[in-house]
């Protein structure tokens, strides 16, 4: 057990190794550097002032030791200032976890809630209507891109209905009620594609574990057919539907921010929008490390939920 | 019922299955047709077949365990203490399992819920059926763990199936099947996924169990050498039907028709060293899709007659034994064209083969 968690680490950092080496030197791969991104197109112009800022910013230095520069700061926390607003970074990132992670686990909550009983409602009548309805309510939430569909949900519930406030955020510490009212749109959008998979995934699973002897021999003791769908069936079923979940939590965060855009909810996603167009390098290398950060913490979290609902993982 | 099976019955058996049918896929394939089975109270009966001729699914139709979508039990009945299964609602049957009528099944590997404790596997029938205190209930739990002979059960209760060997796993299969003191079990090829050290432990186990209980017990295998020291009667079962029956002595001592004889040959363990050990029958059993027309066994069978392929047998007293033991063979029955098979040793080579080339399988 022990084995595997240093080994899991390891990975990670590897992993986390990788990234930053990418992050860092995309910004040289693209057109333009920071100074003029800085100085903006007309500045851009006034070759002193460029030359001053590339001192000024470091940029004169080799490649490999700004890097190295660069994940020293990390490592202690100090992830440089924001080359748009000049604020710190670190900061600046942690107001900004806050939205995102109530999204996306919002979303998280809502696909599962709803995918786990129409999957397994699907399977157990299987090749009749109900299954077809759940197919297509699958196939739906998958096909439809999800900000087209915020933009309806935005349309329907708050233009036309008035049932919920179209945009925003308020901190979920401020004003419970209105945080979670907020966020129920973007939510459901978000949540959309997951739900879709794990419907898919919840029924196919179903499906197999209920030709399983185990199935059999449990109804043959005479305890309830729900009994044997419930405790049997979907608790065996789940543990590949865990695997799926945290597989998708890459995707649940890069869907996040065409939602926050569409919401105007101030996360990560759209500061990460924002500081592509803005070419604000600094940003951008801390946030894809920071994603990365919080997609091997799930896939981490994932094989530890697995291990505990499977008695047969035995981590060594 | 035209065709009755043995006469012997004791006056209301415990189960009697009663020209039951069970078919699949809209009644294309008819898995079981018209078996008459009885079990008496504490009788212990062997069901004996090659793979693939119905004996589980008529076993899992007692329980009703087949997937009612693709499954039609019926026509028949399954008399259980006088009562109807098939009229039974799902609630009604519900409660017969595990309670009344308990199944073990054949490989202890895949019968065990794999994310679950043993000792919750063995609870759960109990808790279907009785309310116990939680003390009560793990006094029983334990009790049970250490009537079927596992050690150390406090402590083995709460591991998972995946730790047990394949003898353990089977042992708590019965600990599970015996849990609500059932008046029968169904035990279908408990034995077919062990080895046969193994085997002998569990049968002898079931054996010492079934006498202190007085439980009666369905044994289903395809190895005759299973129902030898096991069974008070047997019933062979052929694509479907029930080909020949008797009581064990007197299938052994005097079976009567080739089916029979080739699961003789073909059986691991039989004590009495005849002929060549394991010789398994020439073929496969029919699709029971399209079953032959006449005798389903005469496609394969080295002493069959013209008759055999034009007409059906019934299930009819041997005349050589008593009226007990029945079979369905044209060569047993007195019949015009029938009768060349009435007290022929089996174990002598086959000089009987008029009509077909076919050669003797035991030469
Ligand atoms: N659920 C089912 N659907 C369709 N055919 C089945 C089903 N269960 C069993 N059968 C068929 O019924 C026949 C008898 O099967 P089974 O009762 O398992 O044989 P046995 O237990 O004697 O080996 C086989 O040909 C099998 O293919
Ligand atoms: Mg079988």
């Amino acid at each position: 057990m022990r084995n595997f968690y240093v080994r899991r680490v390891l990975t990670a950092l590897v992993v986390l190794f990788i990234v930053s080496v990418i992050s860092f030197f995309i910004a040289f791969v693209l057109p333009g550097d920071t100074a003029t991104a800085m100085l903006g197109e007309e500045g851009g112009l006034d070759p002193e002032r460029y030359a001053y800022l590339r001192e000024q910013l470091g940029l004169n230095k080799p490649l490999v030791v700004r890097y190295f520069e660069w994940v020293g700061g990390v490592l202690t926390g100090d992830f440089g200032v924001s080359l748009r607003t000049n604020e710190p970074i670190g900061p600046a990132l942690l107001r900004r976890l806050g939205p995102t992670m109530q999204l996306a686990m919002m979303a998280m909550v809502f696909a599962v809630c709803v995918a786990i009983p129409v999957g397994v409602v699907a399977a157990v009548n299987s090749r009749t209507w109900v299954d077809t309805a759940g197919t297509l309510l699958a196939l739906t939430g998958i096909a439809i891109p999800a900000f087209w569909l915020g933009i309806m949900l935005m349309l329907f519930f708050a233009v036309w209905l008035k049932w919920l406030p179209p945009s925003g955020y308020v901190p979920i510490w401020e004003n419970p009620l209105e945080s979670i009212r907020l966020m129920i749109m973007p939510a459901i959008a978000l949540a959309s594609g997951l739900m879709g998979v794990i419907i898919r995934q919840v029924r196919a699973a179903m499906l197999d574990v209920l030709t399983e002897d185990f199935i059999t021999a449990a109804r043959s003791k005479g305890i309830t057919e729900r009994q044997v769908i419930l405790r049997h069936g979907l608790r065996n079923s789940l543990l590949p539907v865990v695997t799926i979940i945290g597989l998708q939590m890459g995707h649940v965060m890069a869907g996040a921010a065409a939602l926050e855009v569409v919401f105007s909810i101030p996360g990560l996603g759209r500061l990460a929008v924002d500081s592509i167009f803005f070419r604000d390098f600094t940003m951008i290398q801390a946030i894809m490390l920071l994603f990365a950060f919080i997609v091997l913490l799930s896939s981490f979290v994932t094989d530890m939920v697995y291990a505990r609902l499977d008695p047969r993982i035995r981590y060594d | 019922m035209t065709v009755s099976g043995p006469a012997r019955s004791p006056d209301r058996p415990l189960l009697h299955l009663d020209d039951l049918h069970t078919s699949f896929a809209q009644g294309a394939i008819v898995a079981v047709e018209g078996i008459d089975l009885r079990v008496g109270a504490g009788e212990s009966v062997g069901l004996v077949g090659e793979s693939g001729c119905g004996k589980s699914a008529a076993a899992k139709s007692i329980l009703r365990l087949h997937d009612p979508r693709n499954t039609r039990i019926g026509p028949g009945r399954i008399l259980f203490e006088g009562r109807d299964l098939l009229q039974l609602s799902d609630e009604g049957m519900r409660k017969i399992r595990g309670r009344e009528i308990a199944m073990i099944f054949q490989d202890p590997m895949t019968a065990l819920d794999p994310v679950m404790t043993v000792g919750d596997q063995i609870a759960e029938c109990l808790d279907a059926h009785e309310r116990l205190s939680a003390t009560a209930r793990k006094a029983r739990i334990l009790e049970l763990m250490k009537l079927v002979g596992i050690p150390s059960p406090a402590t083995r209760m709460r591991c998972y199936p995946h730790q047990f060997s394949g003898g353990m796993r089977q042992r708590i299969m019965i600990a599970i099947a015996l849990s609500c003191r059932p008046k029968l079990i169904l035990a279908d090829e408990i034995t077919t996924a062990l080895d046969v050290t193994l085997q002998a432990q569990v049968l002898e186990l079931i054996r010492s169990l079934r006498d202190s209980m007085q439980l009666a017990t369905i044994m289903i295998t395809h190895d005759l050498g299973v129902v030898a020291g096991m069974t008070d009667r047997v019933y062979v079962m052929y694509a479907g039907q029930i080909v020949e029956t008797a009581a064990t002595d007197d299938l052994f001592a005097r079976p009567a028709m080739p089916y029979t004889w080739g699961l003789l040959r073909s059986a691991p363990d039989l004590e009495a060293p005849v002929v060549e050990r394991m010789v398994p029958i020439e073929g496969m059993p029919p699709s029971l899709a399209d079953p032959p027309s006449g005798c389903r066994f005469a496609p394969r069978c080295p002493y069959g007659r013209e008759i055999c392929e034009r007409a059906a047998p019934p299930l009819a007293p041997n005349p050589v034994s008593g009226p007990e033991h029945a079979a369905r063979c044209w060569g047993t029955q007195q019949v015009k064209g029938g009768g060349w098979l009435i007290g022929h040793d089996w174990r002598a080579p086959n000089s009987d083969t008029p009509t077909s080339g076919k050669a003797g399988t035991n030469a």
